[in-house]
């Protein structure tokens, strides 16, 4: 069949071949000079979609929206179509994408079609299909994709793609009855359902236990599709199931080919890793049987499938179907699952975080290795004993089973001196040490011999790790440490700076260069260091590390900004004593600058003042408490111990400036008040001045109206408004005056609430208020506000 | 169910505040009766002085780390500052709204707590403190009361005429971080630093229930309209409904991928929402426990969420100073 384009003036039309299509751009032009109408546009491109020509496909859906010519009847129809093609085209791509934000990118497009060919026809079938299948890839709306495919099914109830997307919905729900029924019923009404159904009802086929008849399915599909990935991968595992060599031999040979065809695929994936294990398994239980040359393949396969899938998905579906391994092993084996499987499933249950869970299957491989060891291989076993030992004491470690580890970590060490990840653990223990020195480096160490020797021995151990492994970063970060540690400022942060080219993952690295920054006196660059490290790595409410900011900010002279972290730190842990007490003290530090500052204003000194009283008095409350709290646990006591010195210290530091604060207060007041009267003489001057023009101009005009020479005094004054006004406006600023002095008062009364010297400013105010009786009557009047 | 999606952010106010905002109210004051059977006098005088229908006044409170309370109102489209509270130092932690709309109660760091008049802006009454420190309020529903959480794990009651402290429950916990009233008034729930809820009969001062469910802190809580369920959210990411009465658990809500700050029920009690540290602000449906819409629109840790009176409407406030309305149709 051949696509026509009909001419807009004459009856003619232009042929296309819809197997040899000229370039897109030419076939675009013409579309676009002859207006053809949208259907055309369509068919145009879908026969480039049909001819992989993506681009000119796109091109042409692209430009249909803006330059078809939409007047004829039902020409909604054929929008629709256009909108809905695009847009399931975008979630075609999305679902193969596998960068995240690629991903987004598309499926925000294929939205935003979607939501305009709702506002046309919202309830077209085609249209309610395309949505539910965005829906369902889009995961975790399956209920909403159900609802549209059963809206659907109810206006036609045969509708083939429904049909199979509710067998999809049932499968993932685990209804495999439902879904097997939902698939007979598509291929009822269409018997050439195409190779995907099959694949669908073989996969319901083997959830129901009924091998034959999955790979009947799965052979039917591939007859239909050679290229069926899917069918592949079942027919595989069917044959991986039978566990025979020459069933397993061919089951490598389909999962091979499912690799070349599309090698990305997580199933083709995952069974091939499952297939090694597989493998691995019955070598053991054979023991005879040599490395297959097939297994090399798969071993560097599953080598990159566990380099290249950080997802969590990717591991998730491996480690279930390792689990599943481990489940179905008992049965066939004699209950003897290999020491290796084990080690697997607990190492990918360690990276899922299900530490306790890794360490039982660990210590299961572990006996099972020394067993095996005795009675089998040697050499062998011993060899993946040491992995496994190794893995149990990281698994220590993360249990932050610190002693352990070590035992652990020595006791492979004796056997094996060569195990570097070992040297390079115990080298991270001892960095988290220096790092710990690191971090409190502010606060009285007493280990310091103990430090000492640690850090000479980190060291050593460093330069040795990266002897071996010149790339590792860990280690490298390690040295930075331990050379801050010692003093070399400049050389650490050398060090520091390649790590974080080398990786900026991991937050260690950035906190340390800030600190160093901190240490080198370059506060502005610590503290930008500090807050992108806290904004990458979304720790807001982490309250250490706004510490440390508060801590850079104090230290380059930004107390204010160290005001607004520490107390962003206060409202997430308002409970922590030592967040109070350094609180207390930022509040102190910035209080002492106002103070000095001779030029502070009023309104700053008198909050600077309050905002110290508020915290010294809570500072004294909060630091018994936290000793109450923290005696339960004798080793935090002496902690608490000196966190209440410090706090009771602080309090009479602040006590110190509050008394001082009073004399400032003072100043501060005076200043203002000059200020005030200043102004205030200086308006008053002002306002003479105009008054003393407004007369004169008066005078000026009514020298002509002689008649009411003696009059224009009163007139003016009731009769004429805008003198009236300018009278207004003249108190009006001297109610701004008035303002101006309003909080003061407010404030000074909080104060007076909170402590004794408030009384005495009161008293000051008081008489400075009968002073201020004297001045001109306006002000008296304003007096009751 | 519809299928499009029906929710949209109506508006987006940028540096709504000169820090970050932490707390957020939306007040209703009605003129007239018809919905409100609480507020008899206002309704009185609204009939006696305005005979034709009036429309309520509706405002939009927030407070944050700059110490200024704003009164907002929605006019148009727009977000417009009516007044400007000041009085708070150290940030303003809390603010809660008398169920007649009309008061604002507000507490702040340096432990004090104010009421402010919402319509006028004018300052009430600052409440008698003491040392301790007050954290997060709200109303009792007859609106005499304002309850606190505080540092050593009391729930302090102030009174609204007397401006002092009247009454103190004892949870013997730890620093209680939430509070809550129930709309009939009988209970009093709060929540704690170590996740532990208690709920008091506030007639017989009495402990009745312990609710052990959140291992981390819980920085909300809220009972529904019908006080018939607790609603606890935790920095476990995880909230929590429970049946007020007997205690038992309703059902677990997961989706935040970090700490849940802030939660609130619509008022016609059929969803709630709620807004966390993983920046998002999420609505769901009570009825099936599911999250219904996911708003992505706050670039940082979302502190405060409320419905408006109509249950149509969300405001969002966050520590990256904006204020967000979304609209929410029914």
């Amino acid at each position: 069949m051949s696509l026509e384009i009909p001419l807009m003036t004459t009856d003619e039309v232009i042929e296309l071949d819809p197997e040899q299509l000229p370039s897109g751009d030419e076939v675009l032009s013409i579309l676009q000079q002859e207006r053809s109408q949208l259907n055309v546009w369509i068919n145009v491109a879908l026969a480039y979609y049909k001819q992989r020509k993506i681009d000119d496909f796109l091109k042409i859906l692209e430009a249909s929206r803006v330059d078809a010519n939409i007047d004829y009847r039902d020409f909604e129809r054929d929008q629709m179509r256009a909108l809905d093609m695009l847009a399931a085209y975008y979630v075609q791509e999305a679902n193969k994408e596998k960068l995240k934000d690629k991903k987004k990118e598309l499926f925000t497009k294929a939205t935003l079609l979607y939501t305009m060919a709702d506002k046309i026809i919202m309830y077209d079938q085609n249209h309610l299909l395309g949505r539910a299948y965005f829906c369902l890839l889009e995961g975790d709306k399956m209920g909403q994709a159900d609802t549209q495919f059963n809206f659907v099914l109810n206006q036609s109830p045969n509708n083939v793609p429904s049909l199979l997307g509710k067998a999809c919905i049932a499968f993932n729900r685990k209804d495999y009855r439902g879904a097997l029924a939902f698939y007979k019923k598509a291929l009822r009404t269409n018997p050439n359902s195409p190779a995907a159904l099959r694949l669908g009802m073989g996969h319901c086929f083997m959830k129901l236990n009924n091998q034959e008849k999955a790979r009947m399915a799965f052979e039917r599909a591939l007859q239909l599709d050679p290229q069926c990935v899917g069918a592949l991968v079942g027919l595989s595992i069917l044959k991986l199931n039978q566990q025979e060599n020459e069933s397993n031999k061919l089951a490598v040979i389909m999962l091979s080919k499912a690799y070349a065809i599309d090698p990305k695929n997580p199933m083709v994936l995952n069974h091939l890793a499952n297939h090694f294990f597989f493998k691995k398994a019955a070598q053991c239980f054979e023991k005879v049987l040599k490395a297959q040359p097939g297994n090399y393949e798969t071993m560097k396969i599953l080598g990159s499938l566990y380099a290249n899938s950080p997802s969590q998905l990717q591991r998730d579906i491996a480690r279930q179907h390792l689990k599943k391994v481990t489940e179905q092993f008992p049965d066939d084996v004699n209950a003897d699952i290999p020491a290796e499987i084990l080690n697997n499933v607990a190492a990918l249950h360690y990276r899922l975080g299900n530490l306790s869970d890794a360490k039982k299957y660990l210590e299961e491989a572990l006996e099972r290795e020394k067993s095996d060891a005795e009675s089998l291989d040697a050499q062998y076993y011993n060899s993946i004993a040491v992995t496994t030992m190794y893995n149990l004491a990281r698994l220590n470690e993360a249990l932050c089973l610190y002693n352990k580890a070590e035992k652990l970590y020595k006791d492979i060490l004796k056997e094996h001196p060569n195990y570097i990840d070992c040297y390079l653990s115990r080298n991270g223990d001892l960095a988290r040490r220096s790092n710990v020195w690191l971090q409190t480096l502010h606060q009285p160490c007493r280990e310091k011999d103990r430090e000492k020797r640690h850090q000479e021995r980190a060291l050593a151990m460093y330069k040795q790790v990266l002897k071996n492994d010149p790339k590792n970063i860990w280690a490298a970060n390690g040295i930075g440490c331990v050379l801050a540690h010692k003093g070399c400022i400049n050389e650490a942060r050398d060090i520091f700076a390649q790590v974080r080219e080398a990786t900026a993952d991991f937050p260690d690295v950035w906190m340390n260069i800030a600190h160093i920054y901190v240490e080198q006196k370059q506060y502005i660059n610590a503290i930008q260091m500090y807050e992108n490290c806290i904004r990458k790595f979304r720790a807001q409410h982490e309250v250490e590390w706004l510490t440390w900011l508060a801590r850079a900010q104090t230290l380059a002279g930004r107390t204010n900004a160290a005001r607004g972290t520490l107390l962003r730190a206060r409202r997430v842990a308002p409970h922590e004593p030592a967040l109070l007490y350094n609180t207390a003290l930022a509040l102190r530090r910035l209080a002492a600058t106002v103070l000095k500052d001779e030029r502070a204003s009023l309104g700053a000194v008198l909050r600077a003042v309050h905002e110290l009283h508020r915290l010294s008095s809570g500072g004294a409350e909060a630091g018994p408490g936290g000793v109450a709290e923290n005696a339960a646990v004798p080793a935090v006591a002496e902690r608490a111990r000196i966190e209440t010195g410090a706090a009771a210290g602080e309090a009479r530091a602040c006590a110190d400036l509050l008394s001082q604060a009073q004399w400032h207060v003072t100043r501060a007041r005076r200043q203002h008040d000059e200020e005030l009267t200043m102004r205030d003489r200086q308006r008053e001057q002002r306002e003479a001045f105009r008054r003393q023009q407004k007369r004169q101009q008066f005078k000026e005009k009514t020298k002509n109206a002689l008649l009411f020479a003696d009059m224009p005094v009163e007139s003016k004054g009731r009769g004429g408004r805008r003198r009236r006004d300018e009278y207004e406006s003249g108190s009006s600023s001297g109610e701004r005056a008035a303002d101006g002095r309003e909080p003061k008062q407010r404030k000074r009364k909080r104060d007076g609430e909170g402590k004794k010297s408030g009384g005495k400013k009161k008293r000051e105010r008081a008489q400075r208020g009968s002073g201020s009786d004297s001045d001109p009557p306006r002000k008296r009047r304003k007096r009751p506000w | 169910m519809s299928i499009t999606t029906l929710y949209y952010l109506l508006l987006k106010k940028e540096n709504a505040h000169e820090d970050s905002i932490w707390c957020c109210g939306w007040s209703n004051i009605k003129p007239e009766k018809k919905k409100q059977v609480e507020n008899e006098e206002i309704n009185e005088i609204s009939q006696d002085s305005n005979p034709e229908e009036e429309q309520s006044e509706s405002y939009i409170i927030t407070g944050g780390l700059d110490d200024i309370i704003k009164v907002w109102q929605l006019n148009n489209g727009k977000l417009e500052v009516k007044h400007q509270l000041e009085g708070h130092s150290l940030g303003v932690i809390s603010v809660a709204i008398s169920p007649d709309g009309k008061t604002l109660a507000s507490s702040s760091q340096d432990s004090s707590l104010i009421l402010w008049d919402i319509a006028t802006g004018e300052k009430l009454k600052t409440m008698e403190t003491g040392a301790t420190d007050v954290w997060t309020l709200d109303f009792s529903p007859d609106g005499k009361n304002v309850i606190s959480g505080s540092n050593a794990g009391k729930i302090l009651i102030f009174s609204v005429e007397s401006g002092k402290q009247e009454q103190t429950l004892d949870t013997r916990g730890k620093f209680t971080l939430s509070v809550a009233y129930s709309p009939d008034g009988k209970y009093i729930a709060s929540g704690a630093l170590d996740g532990i809820v208690k709920i008091f009969d506030v007639v017989q001062g009495k402990l009745v229930h312990t609710l052990e469910g959140h291992a981390k802190p819980i920085r909300s809580l809220c009972f529904s309209p019908d006080s018939q369920l607790l609603l606890t959210a935790s920095d476990d990411g995880h909230m929590k409904l429970y049946d007020v009465v007997h205690a038992n658990l309703a059902g677990t809500l997961s989706g935040h991928a970090s700490w849940v700050l802030s939660i609130a029920f619509s008022p016609d009690g059929k969803r709630f929402v709620s807004g966390s540290s993983d920046r998002t602000v999420r609505v769901w449906d009570l009825d099936t426990m599911q999250c219904q819409h996911v708003f992505k629109e706050h670039n940082d840790q979302v502190w405060g969420v409320k419905f408006n009176s109509e249950s149509n409407k969300i405001v969002s406030v966050s520590e990256d100073k904006s204020i967000n309305i979304y609209d929410c149709p029914l």
